[in-house]
Protein backbone atom coordinates (compact mmCIF):
# COMPACT_ATOMS: atom_id res chain seq x y z
CA UNK A 1 0.00 0.00 0.00
CA UNK A 2 2.56 2.18 1.14
CA UNK A 3 4.79 2.21 -2.19
CA UNK A 4 1.72 2.58 -4.41
CA UNK A 5 0.27 5.59 -2.53
CA UNK A 6 4.07 7.24 -2.79
CA UNK A 7 3.64 6.19 -6.14
CA UNK A 8 0.69 8.12 -6.73
CA UNK A 9 1.71 11.50 -4.50
CA UNK A 10 5.06 11.42 -6.54
CA UNK A 11 3.61 11.28 -9.55
CA UNK A 12 1.12 14.08 -8.65
CA UNK A 13 3.37 16.13 -7.19
CA UNK A 14 5.51 15.63 -10.25
CA UNK A 15 2.50 16.89 -12.44
CA UNK A 16 1.90 19.92 -10.18
CA UNK A 17 5.33 20.88 -10.90
CA UNK A 18 5.20 20.27 -15.03
CA UNK A 19 1.77 22.34 -14.94
CA UNK A 20 3.40 24.80 -12.59
CA UNK A 21 6.00 25.08 -15.07
CA UNK A 22 3.94 24.95 -18.30
CA UNK A 23 0.03 25.24 -17.66
CA UNK A 24 -1.83 21.95 -19.52
CA UNK A 25 -5.09 22.30 -20.73
CA UNK A 26 -7.33 21.08 -17.83
CA UNK A 27 -9.69 18.60 -19.02
CA UNK A 28 -13.43 18.82 -17.49
CA UNK A 29 -15.70 16.82 -15.67
CA UNK A 30 -14.02 16.12 -13.16
CA UNK A 31 -16.25 14.36 -11.23
CA UNK A 32 -17.04 12.20 -13.46
CA UNK A 33 -13.19 10.85 -13.33
CA UNK A 34 -13.52 10.70 -9.36
CA UNK A 35 -16.56 8.31 -9.42
CA UNK A 36 -14.67 6.51 -11.52
CA UNK A 37 -11.44 6.66 -9.19
CA UNK A 38 -13.63 6.30 -5.72
CA UNK A 39 -14.49 2.44 -6.46
CA UNK A 40 -10.95 1.80 -7.41
CA UNK A 41 -9.98 3.37 -4.11
CA UNK A 42 -11.83 0.88 -1.90
CA UNK A 43 -10.30 -2.11 -4.06
CA UNK A 44 -7.24 -0.69 -2.88
CA UNK A 45 -8.58 -1.80 0.75
CA UNK A 46 -9.46 -4.74 -0.12
CA UNK A 47 -13.51 -3.62 -0.63
CA UNK A 48 -15.24 -5.52 -3.57
CA UNK A 49 -18.89 -4.92 -4.27
CA UNK A 50 -20.37 -5.92 -7.02
CA UNK A 51 -21.06 -3.41 -9.80
CA UNK A 52 -18.49 -1.12 -8.50
CA UNK A 53 -16.33 -1.88 -12.03
CA UNK A 54 -18.61 -1.20 -14.26
CA UNK A 55 -19.39 2.17 -12.71
CA UNK A 56 -15.34 2.46 -12.94
CA UNK A 57 -15.67 1.55 -16.59
CA UNK A 58 -18.68 3.31 -17.68
CA UNK A 59 -17.41 6.81 -15.67
CA UNK A 60 -14.22 6.54 -16.94
CA UNK A 61 -15.30 6.00 -20.91
CA UNK A 62 -17.75 9.15 -20.30
CA UNK A 63 -14.53 11.07 -18.82
CA UNK A 64 -12.24 10.28 -22.06
CA UNK A 65 -14.96 10.84 -24.71
CA UNK A 66 -15.66 14.29 -22.97
CA UNK A 67 -12.02 15.00 -22.73
CA UNK A 68 -11.00 13.29 -25.86
CA UNK A 69 -9.95 16.53 -27.78
CA UNK A 70 -7.11 17.24 -25.39
CA UNK A 71 -3.90 16.03 -26.25
CA UNK A 72 -2.56 13.15 -24.62
CA UNK A 73 -5.91 11.64 -23.70
CA UNK A 74 -6.47 9.04 -26.42
CA UNK A 75 -3.06 7.87 -25.28
CA UNK A 76 -4.31 8.09 -21.09
CA UNK A 77 -7.70 6.20 -22.43
CA UNK A 78 -5.70 3.55 -24.45
CA UNK A 79 -3.76 2.37 -21.32
CA UNK A 80 -6.82 2.62 -18.77
CA UNK A 81 -8.94 0.51 -21.41
CA UNK A 82 -6.32 -1.81 -21.45
CA UNK A 83 -5.95 -2.41 -18.15
CA UNK A 84 -9.69 -2.29 -17.68
CA UNK A 85 -10.53 -4.89 -20.11
CA UNK A 86 -7.60 -7.84 -18.35
CA UNK A 87 -9.20 -6.55 -14.91
CA UNK A 88 -12.88 -7.15 -16.25
CA UNK A 89 -12.19 -11.41 -17.01
CA UNK A 90 -11.04 -11.10 -12.87
CA UNK A 91 -14.02 -9.39 -11.66
CA UNK A 92 -12.69 -5.92 -11.64
CA UNK A 93 -9.07 -7.11 -10.12
CA UNK A 94 -5.20 -6.49 -11.97
CA UNK A 95 -4.07 -10.64 -12.59
CA UNK A 96 -0.76 -10.96 -11.83
CA UNK A 97 1.31 -14.28 -12.96
CA UNK A 98 2.38 -16.28 -9.31
CA UNK A 99 5.75 -17.17 -11.34
CA UNK A 100 6.21 -13.28 -11.64
CA UNK A 101 5.24 -12.49 -7.93
CA UNK A 102 8.49 -15.39 -7.85
CA UNK A 103 10.66 -13.24 -10.07
CA UNK A 104 10.06 -10.30 -7.99
CA UNK A 105 11.13 -12.34 -5.09
CA UNK A 106 7.54 -12.57 -3.42
CA UNK A 107 4.89 -15.43 -3.54
CA UNK A 108 1.25 -15.92 -2.51
CA UNK A 109 -1.32 -18.40 -3.48
CA UNK A 110 -3.26 -18.41 -6.75
CA UNK A 111 -6.61 -16.75 -5.98
CA UNK A 112 -5.36 -15.13 -3.84
CA UNK A 113 -5.87 -10.57 -3.59
CA UNK A 114 -3.02 -8.48 -2.53
CA UNK A 115 -3.76 -6.07 0.20
CA UNK A 116 -3.07 -1.95 -0.83
CA UNK A 117 -3.50 -3.33 -4.69
CA UNK A 118 -5.80 -3.90 -7.32
CA UNK A 119 -4.00 -7.20 -8.13
CA UNK A 120 -5.11 -10.91 -7.83
CA UNK A 121 -2.40 -13.53 -7.91
CA UNK A 122 -3.73 -16.29 -11.12
CA UNK A 123 -2.22 -19.42 -12.68
CA UNK A 124 -3.62 -18.45 -16.56
CA UNK A 125 -4.48 -15.39 -17.26
CA UNK A 126 -6.74 -14.52 -20.48
CA UNK A 127 -4.62 -11.84 -21.68
CA UNK A 128 -2.02 -12.21 -19.78
CA UNK A 129 0.21 -10.12 -22.23
CA UNK A 130 -1.90 -7.29 -20.64
CA UNK A 131 -1.63 -8.39 -16.90
CA UNK A 132 0.63 -6.87 -14.65
CA UNK A 133 4.24 -8.45 -15.67
CA UNK A 134 6.82 -5.45 -16.21
CA UNK A 135 8.72 -5.44 -13.35
CA UNK A 136 10.40 -2.44 -11.87
CA UNK A 137 13.39 -2.82 -8.82
CA UNK A 138 14.70 0.44 -6.97
CA UNK A 139 16.27 -0.63 -3.53
CA UNK A 140 14.18 -2.84 -1.53
CA UNK A 141 10.77 -0.86 -3.14
CA UNK A 142 9.89 -3.20 -6.45
CA UNK A 143 7.00 -2.04 -8.85
CA UNK A 144 5.18 -4.28 -11.43
CA UNK A 145 3.02 -2.37 -13.75
CA UNK A 146 1.33 -3.73 -16.96
CA UNK A 147 1.44 -2.35 -20.65
CA UNK A 148 -1.57 -0.47 -19.71
CA UNK A 149 -0.08 1.25 -17.09
CA UNK A 150 3.13 2.31 -19.31
CA UNK A 151 0.98 3.81 -21.96
CA UNK A 152 -1.23 5.66 -19.57
CA UNK A 153 1.76 7.20 -17.87
CA UNK A 154 3.14 8.27 -21.27
CA UNK A 155 -0.31 9.90 -22.19
CA UNK A 156 -0.28 11.99 -18.75
CA UNK A 157 3.42 13.29 -19.84
CA UNK A 158 2.01 13.82 -23.49
CA UNK A 159 -0.90 15.75 -21.74
CA UNK A 160 1.40 17.75 -19.29
CA UNK A 161 4.31 18.46 -21.99
CA UNK A 162 2.29 19.28 -25.46
CA UNK A 163 -1.12 20.45 -24.04
CA UNK A 164 -1.25 24.37 -23.72
CA UNK A 165 -3.92 25.87 -21.42
CA UNK A 166 -6.64 27.67 -23.36
CA UNK A 167 -5.86 30.82 -21.78
CA UNK A 168 -2.32 31.38 -22.45
CA UNK A 169 -2.87 30.16 -25.86
CA UNK A 170 -6.21 32.41 -26.38
CA UNK A 171 -3.94 35.55 -24.94
CA UNK A 172 -1.16 34.50 -27.05
CA UNK A 173 -3.33 34.32 -30.39
CA UNK A 174 -4.83 37.73 -29.56
CA UNK A 175 -1.14 39.54 -29.13
CA UNK A 176 0.45 37.99 -31.82
CA UNK A 177 -2.68 39.53 -34.22
CA UNK A 178 -2.74 42.52 -33.01
CA UNK A 179 -2.02 44.83 -35.87
CA UNK A 180 0.59 47.06 -33.82
CA UNK A 181 2.83 43.54 -33.63
CA UNK A 182 4.63 42.18 -36.23
CA UNK B 1 0.16 33.79 -10.31
CA UNK B 2 -2.76 32.37 -7.56
CA UNK B 3 -4.47 31.25 -10.26
CA UNK B 4 -1.53 29.58 -12.39
CA UNK B 5 -0.90 27.83 -8.90
CA UNK B 6 -4.38 26.97 -8.58
CA UNK B 7 -4.25 24.93 -12.06
CA UNK B 8 -0.84 23.43 -11.42
CA UNK B 9 -2.43 21.99 -8.23
CA UNK B 10 -5.85 20.46 -9.92
CA UNK B 11 -3.66 19.38 -12.66
CA UNK B 12 -1.62 17.42 -10.13
CA UNK B 13 -5.04 16.41 -8.73
CA UNK B 14 -5.91 15.48 -11.96
CA UNK B 15 -2.96 13.28 -12.44
CA UNK B 16 -3.18 11.28 -9.47
CA UNK B 17 -7.23 10.63 -9.69
CA UNK B 18 -5.93 9.67 -13.72
CA UNK B 19 -3.51 7.03 -12.10
CA UNK B 20 -5.76 5.65 -9.24
CA UNK B 21 -8.95 5.20 -11.21
CA UNK B 22 -7.06 3.69 -14.76
CA UNK B 23 -3.51 2.48 -13.47
CA UNK B 24 -2.97 -0.69 -11.67
CA UNK B 25 0.28 -1.45 -10.82
CA UNK B 26 1.67 -3.84 -8.05
CA UNK B 27 4.27 -2.01 -5.19
CA UNK B 28 5.80 -4.41 -3.41
CA UNK B 29 7.54 -2.75 0.26
CA UNK B 30 8.30 -6.19 1.61
CA UNK B 31 6.10 -9.37 1.18
CA UNK B 32 2.81 -8.90 -0.06
CA UNK B 33 -0.54 -9.20 3.03
CA UNK B 34 -2.99 -11.76 0.73
CA UNK B 35 -6.67 -10.27 1.41
CA UNK B 36 -8.80 -13.40 0.61
CA UNK B 37 -8.85 -16.15 -2.24
CA UNK B 38 -12.36 -15.01 -3.14
CA UNK B 39 -11.46 -13.43 -6.43
CA UNK B 40 -11.24 -15.22 -10.01
CA UNK B 41 -7.68 -17.55 -10.61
Amino acid sequence: MATLVLLYVTCALAGTTIALLRPPQMPRYGPLLAIAAVPQVGSLFGIWIPGMFAISVVAFCAWCLCNRAIPGMLIVALGVMLNLLVMAFHDGAMPIHADVLVAAADSAPVGSLLWGSKDVVVHLAPLAALSDWIIFSSGARTLIASPGDLIAAAGILYWLLFSRSTKEGLSHDVISRHPRVA
Amino acid sequence: MRSRIMRAIAAGLFVGAMLVAGAAPLGMPGRNIVVSHSAGS
